[in-house]
């Protein structure tokens, strides 16, 4: 029973990874500096509530509220470019933050123990104070709100900016304001998800934040579906739990894992609830026309 | 005279960068797509190499690496080949995104893969397996320089392979297709060029050309690892980033470029800094001259 909920738990705190990575995606900017906010959300929340005996809620507002300042200054400049550029500036913030960490060390005595970053030994003994109830409320937080965007006009704003930037902007959406407040946006949610990572795990290595995990966090997204907020949170259960029930394959289990994601984007390369979805409509839709038919002369 | 002779062994050995960097490049030119998978390939040549010195006792013979080094070339081109297959080909109307999650997948599956064949293959080791080779210790002085005789001989093989492969793209047919196509798909297609064929035979050659990179770079260090790749490729997107998606003339001198800037760190600051340095350039060029310092001002950002 405690190996499933820490599976669900693990799984709900890469749902928090993958919605940040959503975020972005959502204005169609394909950013790869949420690793980099989820590292400085891990160290920050270890750093404030193992050194300076700060509480776990405070903590985590303020490493999501830095992240979200940093994705300002960051999402700003990088306005300019996008695509794949985008894509590369982005890693290169991830890149410079996993370094960061790497060299950082700043240690404090606590119990007569020192405790803190050790440069490239990692973050060991950060007091755990998350489980499954402040991921929980986390997730429903985050998901609510992303359900409430997708209703609103922010949502059909941000629609807007993802098809066609020229058109929106001449419709009058604040494509500026739109695509640097999602960006901090997602920097927060991922700086809380990093927080809430390095309290629950108790340890951290930057050279666990990178690049791999820029990439295994673009399979949350694509493998679930970008166009609604489900999608993600589908992606990141799903790959969560896969590892887990290969188990079976033993050592292939990983190359397993990689052949699975490669077909599924394959035969669903809008991902799989964004597919579902298109089917559903398509199928309802048929349905309909037949019901017409049939009650015609 | 240190700073000299990071200078010298940074140029030397940043030959190699660019040859990453080149394939990395002509995939983008010709699909308009980043190829995650590029840096795997190169470590799968190298290990395929590495296998060949080693049974074959590369330690003291150089027909045995120059047979190591056509192997590795033969067997990137073939992965080429497949990672196009697998990867690229069946998704050419989806979003941009998948094709990038398919490479990611395809280097997942190869660096797992080979973190199982080098535990359980005898002759590989599980962490870093060597690549021997009668090049290991050659070393001579340039006055008071000391130079590695393994860099200039894979600065040498680097700057060949880049010569015929710009003769290449110039001159001949083929290179001629390739050109037109980076140029406008639809326009090439309806002059009647095969852009399958093209883009079959950019993924090859590309792929050859990392193979030959993945050797020379497993030769210059002694050890091939399933985790090469990786570092290869984030160095990769530097180059080509710095001189502009698509300009090969540019990935070529802009990897002689990384090569120093890359050894100047190490040597003077910390090998750890490195990576942050470069990085840290490649969001400057990106935010000031996005098009990259080597491309024509008529070039595209997105």
């Amino acid at each position: 029973m405690s190996y499933i909920v820490s599976i669900l738990e693990l799984g709900g705190l890469n749902v928090l990874l993958a919605l940040s990575v959503y975020a972005t995606l959502k204005v169609g900017q394909f950013s790869l500096a949420q690793v980099g906010f989820w590292s400085i959300g891990a160290y920050g929340a270890g750093m404030l509530t193992t050194l300076y005996g700060v509480p776990l809620g405070p903590a985590l507002l303020v490493c999501g509220a830095v992240c979200a300042v940093i994705g300002i200054l960051l999402g700003y400049p990088c306005l300019r470019i996008k695509g794949i550029y985008l894509a590369l500036a982005t890693i290169a913030f991830s890149e410079v933050v996993r370094v960061f960490f790497h060299n950082f060390k700043h240690q404090v005595e606590r119990a007569g123990k020192l405790v803190g970053p050790d440069a490239s030994l990692g973050f060991r003994g950060i007091e755990v104070q998350t489980a499954w109830p402040q991921i929980l409320v986390a997730v429903v937080v985050v998901v609510c709100v992303f359900a409430w965007i997708e209703r609103s006009r922010l949502g059909l704003s941000a629609n807007a900016v993802r098809e066609d930037e020229t058109a929106a902007a001449c419709a009058g959406v604040n494509i500026v304001a739109l695509k640097v407040g999602m960006f901090a946006f997602g920097a927060f949610v991922a700086g809380v998800g990093g927080g809430l990572y390095s309290t629950y795990i108790s340890f951290v290595n930057s050279d666990n934040f990178g690049f791999h995990l820029a990439l295994i966090s673009i399979f949350f997204v694509s493998v679930g579906g970008t166009e609604r907020f489900y999608g993600p949170v589908i992606g990141a259960m799903l790959l969560t739990a896969l590892p887990e029930v290969l188990r079976f394959a033993g050592d292939f289990r990983m190359v397993v894992y990689g052949v699975i994601v490669l077909v599924l984007m394959l035969l669903f390369p809008r991902g799989l609830a964004d597919e579902a979805r298109a089917r559903a409509v398509a199928w309802w839709q048929a349905r309909q026309l037949r019901t017409v038919e049939r009650s015609g002369p | 005279m240190a700073l000299f002779e990071y200078l010298i062994n940074g140029l030397l050995f940043g030959a190699t960068y660019s040859l990453v960097a080149i394939g990395f490049t002509l995939i983008f030119g010709v699909l308009n797509r980043l190829n995650i998978a590029h840096g795997a390939t190169i470590m799968v040549s190298a290990f395929a190499g590495a296998y060949v010195s080693l049974r074959f006792g590369g330690k003291a013979s150089y027909g045995v690496l120059v047979a190591a080094f056509v192997v590795s070339i033969i067997v990137g081109a073939l992965l080429g080949i497949l990672v196009r297959t697998v990867a690229f080909a069946p998704l050419r109307n989806a979003s941009p995104l998948a094709p990038f999650v398919t490479s990611a997948a395809v280097t997942l599956i190869l660096e797992e893969a080979f973190v199982l064949i080098s535990r359980r293959v005898p002759l590989f080791s599980p962490e870093f397996t060597q690549f021997p080779s009668p090049l290991e210790n050659l070393v001579f002085f340039a006055g008071p320089v000391l130079i590695r005789g393994v860099y200039v001989v894979i600065f040498v093989v680097a700057v060949c392979l880049m010569a015929l492969l710009h003769w290449w793209i110039t001159w001949t047919r083929t290179g001629r297709a390739i050109r037109s196509v980076e140029e406008n798909p639809t326009v090439s297609w309806l002059l009647g060029i095969n852009v399958r064929r093209v883009e079959v035979t950019v993924f090859a050659v590309a792929s050859a050309i990392a193979g030959a990179a993945g050797c020379l770079i497993g030769v210059a260090m002694g050890t091939v690892g399933p985790f090469m790749g990786a570092n290869l490729l984030l160095t990769g997107f530097v180059i080509i980033v710095l001189a502009g998606l698509g300009s090969l003339r540019g990935a070529m001198i802009c990897g002689l470029i990384v090569g120093v800037i890359e050894m100047t760190i190490v040597g003077l600051v910390s090998a750890s800094m490195k990576e942050a340095v470069l990085f840290v350039i490649l969001f400057a060029v990106l935010l000031v001259r996005p098009q990259g310092l080597f491309a024509g001002p008529e070039a595209r950002r997105d």
